[in-house]
């Protein structure tokens, strides 16, 4: 979530498609691999379906009246992964309701939350559905939440680095900072060998020099991540318990500086990935990734942790 | 000069590269730079302005200087809205937040615009107030810039505002319920109907002052006749952009620009939102598009350039995307390359990168913010010169068949579009879908729903000539007389009711012995929706567009002396021939699909033509092969003195 003053720089149009491809985009495709199908329907006031629109086959017609609590017999009877159900005059609802409340003083988080809010209550109501809904049900967050959610990578004035190589050589980078309350900056490879003066394959090779320097002359460096792409990006597309922290113990996850938050988090990955095995082999993965995290630095962003650095610069 | 040029933001440099960056201009073959000049950012208080003063990266004059001395003519952008990824499009905090400068909803609220990185109430074009800001900030860019104005200075073009989209909330009732909105409106009703009796006539109610009629504000038509107020507030949109962009035009005017030719970019998706672009060409002396679209549109960058082609005096693009700001469509160097040669294939004869230097809030520049060549900027070097050499901007694509995008049409489907401003007709198709694809399906009466058939039938007309590789265009139904007039063969939607005004220009082109196909219907009412004669003259021949065999069999039998010279042998290639005179000069060979293609192309005469960027060259005599990677478009010269051994040709 960014704030007003955001800045954006030193990315290429190659270097920017390598970070945004590095999760894949589960959205679009189906479990079985082809393409989401979709199924838009439009209703008034009374559910006559003023519009219907399926993503493959066009306009539909004969739809009669349909409710929200239809929308999975409706993805059935035309084969559709996903469904969109709005009623008429919901979006105009939606933007009065939150222009009426929105603050010239409200950033984009304030803004965000506020539409959700909205969005929620336009749910509540019937005018708006979703199937599948991953989050139903779910409350919107408060302000509060999200910020704190942010503080387990990014917390006020520190910043979170994203390194990937590919094979060795660099692939994708990205220096998150994060000010006050929101995030404030989005650096890419372009702007951060002037700022530490080392080249890429050196951020590569030296983390802990690397993080040295921006903490010392960006943004103290909370969360840093390096990793090869093959490793990363499974990781990022797709959430299997055990994953993360396999990858941390095996050492093709290098997280360094790691506040004790990603601590906990790997701790608890890892046990979730280790249940169904635990009563076999009960000092398996678990015990490994202790003794990993025993190794790791306390830095700056990570007051208290009790472990060593890992000899990531050796 | 070719209107070739490179956007370089003077304010978000160190003012230590502005040398290196306009040299790398330069040297990349733009003979122009192209630079918004932001509001917020040099107003320092309330009519008090810094141009260099207090912040040396402010220092318009001196930039200015700069590229004068480098050789280098300036495009000028000063806004008020410019967008740039700024936040609140450039303009102060103090003028969005002004009630009395705010576009405002059906509940009198202000109308926010979502954009990242803080959404703000958009400004209207019809308040008096705004205007009266932005005649202030134009005076101060003036004091600066009028001293500098070609032939005393750098300055050939002014751009006024950007995008005239309502900034994005171009929802059917999104805006603009102000009182001076209002009053655009009810200027709008009097030139439609004349008097208030004729509009009480038309809305079946009494009507005794035009500004006592109150705006739609939501779509309550179920009746054809019902169909015009809601019309008429579309139409009153359109009117409300070319109003607002008349005012700015007036006042640069006033502050001492009247001689730079004032320009105006339009959005993507410029079909589904309310602007009238055969008026705007007429307040301004030249309109573009802007292009940012992924290889994978190449239907979409066709469809505009020929829109452009077709309908405006110049196809010109005052953006193509290089790279783009993060919060839009991922798009790769390859895409914008492939973007802007396509286009040109089309039609387009001139653009601006946007941006050739890198900054804030933007990737994929070809120059990085210091004024070095990124290893993508040879590409666009090797294309720049290739243009430039082959003379590309006075080249013309002869295309004698045109198809007509009835305004009509595309105002009830704006109409009738059920998503609002949220979602609106433009939004869906910036994301791959239709513009008509939030439409109601309703038919009113009539056999089917033309808000959404007419788009459908236009897909079918030029399906239909690009399998038949006729070369055609695509006029706006109030383009110019004369560009009706190069036609030979027009293709028009028409459902129960159409626009008189567009008949009687069919009409005017078939007695001059040109050839109507218009259908599915002959129109029997006015827009209107009163009953009225739509008499079909000399050759006015009705046809199907859903008929797709009948259309192909049509076409085949009657168009075959329209189709291209230079034939694909395969529908995933398409092929333009552009001349200069009587002589074809360049051939573009794209294909379009995302499968390396191997094309044979059936030439007219024996010839030899070299690829402008690669110096490649095919001797053909009746036709010659190549082989095209995914998206790809290639250039070829086409030398008809050379026999294809190479040899010059005697004649």
């Amino acid at each position: 979530m960014i704030s007003p003053d955001f800045r954006f720089e030193g990315f290429g149009a190659d270097s920017w498609s390598r970070l945004l491809a590095l999760p894949s985009r589960p959205g679009l495709k189906t479990p079985r691999g082809r393409e989401t199908v979709r199924l838009l329907v439009i209703v008034d006031t009374r559910g006559r379906v003023l519009r219907a629109n399926h993503s493959l086959q066009g306009r539909l017609s004969g739809l009669g009246r349909v409710t929200p609590a239809d929308l999975p017999s409706l993805a059935a009877a035309h084969g559709v992964d996903q469904v969109l159900f709005v009623e008429e005059g919901a979006s105009e609802t939606l933007a009065e309701a939150f222009q009426a409340q929105v603050q010239p003083a409200d950033d984009f988080l304030d803004q965000w939350l506020l539409l959700l809010r909205q969005i929620r209550a336009l749910q509540n109501d019937g005018a708006l559905a979703v199937w599948p809904d991953p989050i139903g049900g779910l409350p919107v967050p408060s302000r509060s939440a999200v910020l704190q959610a942010m503080n387990l990578f990014v917390p006020p004035h520190r910043s979170a680095l994203l390194a990937i190589s590919d094979g060795g050589r660099p692939h994708a980078f990205a220096l998150i900072q994060r000010g006050r309350s929101l995030v404030e900056g989005l650096l890419g490879p372009e702007a951060l060998p002037d700022l530490i003066d080392m080249d890429l394959c050196e951020v590569l090779r030296r983390p802990k020099q690397a993080v040295g320097r921006l903490n010392a002359r960006v943004a103290p460096v909370h969360l840093g991540v390096f990793a090869d792409r093959r490793v990363i990006a499974p990781l990022l597309s797709t959430f299997q318990p055990g994953r993360w922290a396999r990858a941390a113990v095996r050492r093709e996850l290098r997280l360094y500086p790691v506040p004790p938050q990603a601590v906990l988090g790997l701790a608890a990955d890892g046990l979730l990935g280790a249940l169904p095995s635990l009563g076999q082999r009960a000092r398996g993965p678990l015990m490994r990734l202790l003794a990993h995290l025993r190794r790791a630095e306390t830095v700056v962003g990570s007051p208290g942790l009790p472990f060593p650095p890992p000899p990531m610069d050796r | 000069m070719p209107l070739y040029s490179g956007a370089l933001h003077y304010f978000r440099l160190a003012r230590g590269h502005w040398r290196d960056a306009l040299q790398a201009i330069k040297d990349l073959g733009l003979p122009m730079v192209e630079t918004y000049v932001p509001w917020a950012a040099h107003e320092t208080a309330p009519g008090s302005f810094d141009f260099g003063t207090a912040r040396p990266e402010l220092d318009l004059g001196g930039f200015l200087d700069l590229s004068h001395a480098l050789g280098l003519k300036v495009f000028l952008r000063p806004g008020p809205h410019i967008n740039g990824e700024l936040t609140r499009f450039g303009l102060p905090s103090r003028v969005v937040h002004d009630p009395r400068c705010q576009a405002r909803s059906p509940l009198g609220r202000p109308v926010y615009n979502g954009f990242p990185p803080q959404m703000f109430p958009v400004p209207s074009f019809a308040s008096e107030v705004f205007r009266g800001e932005t005649a202030q900030w134009y005076r101060a860019v003036a004091e600066v810039v009028r001293p500098r104005v070609w032939p005393d200075g750098p300055v050939v073009l002014i751009q006024v505002d950007n995008e005239g989209a309502l900034y994005f909330r171009n929802g059917p009732f999104d805006q603009d319920y102000r009182p001076e909105a209002l009053a655009v409106y009810h200027r709008e009703l009097e030139r439609v109907y004349g008097d208030p009796a004729t509009l009480g006539e038309g809305y079946d109610t009494t009507v005794e002052r035009f500004s006592d009629v109150s705006p739609p504000t939501h779509f309550d038509a179920t009746t054809l006749e019902a169909l015009p107020r809601q019309l008429d507030w579309q139409s009153a949109h359109e009117r409300l952009v070319q109003e607002g962009l008349a005012a700015l035009v007036d006042s640069l005017r006033d502050a001492g620009l009247g001689r730079l030719p004032p320009v105006h970019n339009l959005p993507l998706a410029e079909l589904a939102m309310p602007l009238p672009v055969p008026a705007l060409a007429r307040t301004l002396d030249i309109v573009g598009l802007d292009y940012y679209h992924r290889g994978a549109e190449f239907e979409t960058i066709k469809r505009r350039t020929l829109y452009a082609a077709g309908t405006l005096p110049f196809a010109y693009a005052p953006e193509i995307g290089v790279g783009g700001p993060p919060w839009f469509t991922s798009l790769s160097a390859d895409d914008s390359l492939f973007c802007a040669m396509t286009a040109t294939a089309f039609g387009l004869r001139g653009f601006n990168l946007y941006m050739a230097v890198d900054r804030d809030r933007w990737y994929g520049s070809p120059i990085d913010a210091r004024g070095h060549a990124r290893p993508r900027a040879e590409a666009w070097r090797k294309l720049l010169g290739a243009l430039t050499a082959l003379e590309v901007p006075r080249l013309t694509r002869d295309a004698k068949v045109g198809i007509v995008v009835p305004q009509i049409y595309r105002r009830l489907a704006r109409a009738t579009h059920l998503l609002g401003g949220m979602v609106s007709p433009a939004a869906l198709e910036i994301a791959q879908a239709r513009p008509v694809d939030g439409c109601r399906d309703e038919c009113f009466g009539l056999s089917g729903p033309p808000q959404i058939l007419f788009w459908e039938a236009l897909g079918h007309f030029s399906a239909a000539l690009t399998r038949a590789q006729i070369p055609y265009v695509l006029i706006d139904s109030d383009a110019e007389e004369g560009r009706f007039a190069c036609l030979n063969i027009i293709f028009t939607p028409s459902y129960e009711f159409m626009d008189n005004g567009l008949w009687h220009r069919l009409q005017a082109s078939a007695r001059q012995g040109a050839t109507i196909y218009f259908g599915p219907h002959v129109p029997a009412r006015d827009s209107r929706m009163r009953p009225a004669d739509f008499e079909t003259v000399g050759r006015m021949i009705q046809v199907d567009p859903e008929d797709a065999q009948a259309l192909s069999t049509l076409i085949d039998h009657e168009l075959g002396s329209y189709a291209s010279p230079y034939q694909a042998d395969t529908p995933a290639v398409e092929v333009t021939v552009h001349r200069a005179g009587h002589a074809d000069r360049v051939l573009f060979v794209m294909n379009k699909s995302d499968e390396a293609v191997h094309a044979t192309v059936t030439v007219p005469r024996p010839m030899r033509l070299r690829d402008a960027l690669n110096q490649a060259y095919y001797d053909a005599t009746e036709r010659f092969a190549l082989l095209l990677p995914p998206l790809s478009c290639r250039m070829l010269e086409i030398d008809a003195h050379r026999v294809p051994n190479g040899v010059p040709r005697d004649d």
